[in-house]
């Protein structure tokens, strides 16, 4: 599940530009990235407007935050086999610990 | 031609990024080339009898444009101090909707859990970048239905109690976003379309 912070244009846009799978939400007035505290206020370049930092985020069924990962600098970004891993071990830990 | 390697090094940088998401926190290759590129322009500038001016003129672009590159890479990109403001465990209420996942007893690791067990957020409501005139459910199947004209309140909708297999996900602005009914889900949160 992807979250975008701005209109649901913008999330139009960037499901286009990324052409990913996923449903791409947008948080039209930054409530969410606020809860989380991702607001990078005047992170946007060419408008200077507020943008969401990039983060991912494990949340079991439950709505329990298993696992975290944000940017520390916007270049870099996960790359999705260590996206995998961390979810693959995660869970493995957590089965474990069920049983 | 020795200082066209310096923007081409920052723009492959960037085209590199952009396309293949592959960067690293220090672009060890990209300034190793603006350096050594750096450097030939000096020695020939150095031992340059004529267009003396027009060198000096190469080795100053070529150092703000180097010096600009290590900026953006190691100080204007980089977030401050981490503003994330919750620990391994909080409850995050408002992902699930009500009654609408399939299995009730995920038990996360206990000692990571513990440590933000007591947390609690409720999330506000997303938009759905897909027009929202449509309530879209899904059977148990995963085949997806639709129910028009008027479909039933979100907080009608209930799973079947037994067995408590997927059912009845609804994907509607009105809703929450909920999160998945298997084990977990992965949010991640984009910068910008850009």
């Amino acid at each position: 599940m992807a979250i975008v912070y701005g209109t649901p244009e913008d999330a139009k846009k960037a499901k286009e530009v990324s052409s990913c799978d996923l449903e791409i939400w947008a948080d039209t007035n930054g409530a969410m990235i606020d809860q989380f505290g991702l607001r990078d206020i005047g992170g946007n370049p060419f408008s200077g407007e507020d943008t969401a930092r990039p983060a991912t985020l494990l949340v079991s069924s439950e709505g329990k935050l298993l696992w975290a990962k944000y940017s520390s600098n916007y270049r870099l970004r996960l790359k999705p086999g260590e996206i995998l891993s961390a979810a693959k071990d995660t869970l493995s830990k957590f089965r474990t610990s069920a049983q | 031609m020795v200082f066209l390697l310096i923007p081409l090094s920052c723009i492959v940088h960037v085209a590199y990024g952009w396309m293949f998401g592959g960067q690293h926190q220090w672009p060890v290759i990209e300034l190793i080339v603006i350096c050594a590129s750096l450097i030939v322009l000096m020695r020939m500038f150095r031992s340059a009898e004529t267009s003396r001016a027009w060198l000096l003129f190469l080795n100053v672009a070529g150092w703000l444009i180097g010096m600009g590159f290590l900026w953006w890479t190691q100080i204007y990109s980089s977030y401050p101090q981490p503003t994330f403001k919750l620990s391994i465990g909080t409850q995050i209420v408002g992902l699930v909707a009500p009654g609408n996942r399939d299995e009730p007893a995920q038990v996360a690791d206990p000692d990571k859990v513990r440590e933000g067990s007591s947390k609690k957020i409720k999330l506000p409501e997303l938009q759905l970048a897909a027009p929202q005139d449509e309530e879209i459910f899904l059977d148990a199947s995963g085949k997806s239905f639709q129910l028009t004209p008027s479909p039933a309140p979100p907080n009608k909708i209930q799973p079947s109690a037994d067995p408590p297999i997927k059912s009845a996900l609804v994907r509607n602005a009105k809703f929450a976003p909920f999160l998945s009914t298997s084990s977990a889900t992965l949010l991640v949160f984009l910068r910008g379309w850009w």
